[in-house]
């Protein structure tokens, strides 16, 4: 037997990870939807559902980075999937192959996710008639860091001893700490949010009066969260670490500066659930 | 065995006119609702959404809904989609 049967160089990974986080208590996504040939493919976790209720007619808006563009008002009966998609492919917002939609009228709603760079796009609606819902994704990607995340599991034991054995009889976890550590790098308001534990009210512009701007208050309150991590792992099919709870405590210091590096803001996501709710999926095999 | 009768049977309608029965009031046309509750879909980590108004109130949006007037609601819903807040109407 040589050394080399002893390990296998393949099962050394490095890469990184992206971190969803989604109100605290929200279920993992749908495994189905994870795609292991990409896993870091946002559609398992910013997809749109769309149910029509008892609507007539809807008119999609997908706002980016300051700029807006407004389908014509569709109407729903016998809207198909395919020309609702057409209908966002043609926005200047969003342009050929941005969107994907799925789904039809008569058996359910329409689910609408985008392409990785319209990410930080958001699509609303305005139904005529009663009974139509958007659902906005539960999950929201973090966005950019500085050098990446960090998950932590750090654990407090109490040793039993006895006096007629001089090694410990048992070992006890008296307490144990799971923690998703890094830096943002993105200075907008939802990382504000994050690193601050403060809520967040959106006040519209009023025209030629008054402008548009997000009021941050912090509170006292421990703001919680639902959490995944996902990266990719050695059998190449990719891996999510989630837990249903986390609070975002961790001491912020940002520094402005004119160029010595861009402003950051520390996160540090710690559970505050059962060890039993800590789940770690390592995939295996596709579908 | 029992003898037919010739004779054609008159309907008895002889308690009819007295049965009590009238013609069902039409029910007048329902007026449309003057307001309407919106709700506000938010991003998780947004509370509310805030649409000042020319007369300087502000009206407020959040999960729970908000009533509005009827014919303010496109104007609202249109404000929204402009922030990127999705504003649904909630069934009556």
């Amino acid at each position: 037997m040589a050394i080399g049967d002893l390990y296998n160089a393949q099962n050394v990974v490095t890469g990184q990870a992206a971190v969803f986080v989604a109100p605290g208590n929200t279920p993992l996504i749908d495994l189905s939807k994870f795609n292991t040939a990409d896993p870091f493919d946002t559609t398992a976790w910013t997809t749109y559902s769309m149910a029509v209720g008892a609507t007539t007619a809807v008119i999609l808006t997908f706002l980016r980075r300051g700029v807006t563009a407004s389908t014509t008002s569709l109407t729903i009966t016998g809207l198909t999937a395919a020309a609702l998609q057409a209908a966002l492919n043609g926005l200047a917002t969003i342009g050929a192959g941005g969107v994907n939609v799925t789904g039809t009228t008569t058996t359910g709603p329409f689910f609408i996710s985008f392409d990785e760079g319209l990410q930080d796009g958001v699509l609303t609606a305005a139904f005529t008639g009663t009974g139509g819902v958007l659902s906005a994704p539960l999950w929201t990607a973090c966005g950019a860091t500085e050098q990446g995340w960090q998950l932590g599991a750090d654990k407090s034991t109490q040793s039993i001893n006895i006096e007629e054995q001089s090694t410990q009889v048992g070992t006890t976890i008296t307490s144990q700490a799971v923690s998703v550590q890094g830096s943002l790098s993105e200075d907008i308001t939802r990382t504000l949010a994050l690193a601050m534990n403060a809520t967040v009210t959106k006040t519209a512009a009023v025209t030629t009066v008054s402008p548009g701007y997000d009021t941050l208050t912090l509170t006292d309150t421990v703001l919680v969260y639902a959490l995944g991590l996902v990266t990719t792992n050695a059998e190449g099919f990719g891996r999510i670490v989630y837990a249903p709870l986390w609070t975002s405590l961790g001491n912020v210091s940002a520094s402005f500066r004119r160029a010595a590096g861009q402003r950051l803001y520390g996160v540090n996501f710690a559970t505050i659930c059962a060890t039993n709710q800590i789940q770690i999926l390592n995939f295996t095999q596709p579908k | 065995m029992a003898r037919t009768s010739d004779q054609p049977v008159e309907p008895n309608t002889a308690g009819l006119a007295s049965s009590g029965f009238a013609e069902a009031p039409v029910a007048p046309d329902e007026p449309e609702s003057a307001e309407v509750t919106l709700v506000a879909h938010l991003p998780f980590y947004m509370q509310r959404f805030n649409v000042p108004q020319e007369d300087g109130s502000v009206l407020s949006f959040d999960k729970h809904g908000t009533r509005v007037p009827t014919g303010d609601a496109d104007r609202l819903i249109q404000s929204a989609a402009d922030n990127g807040v999705s504003l649904t109407r909630e069934a009556n």
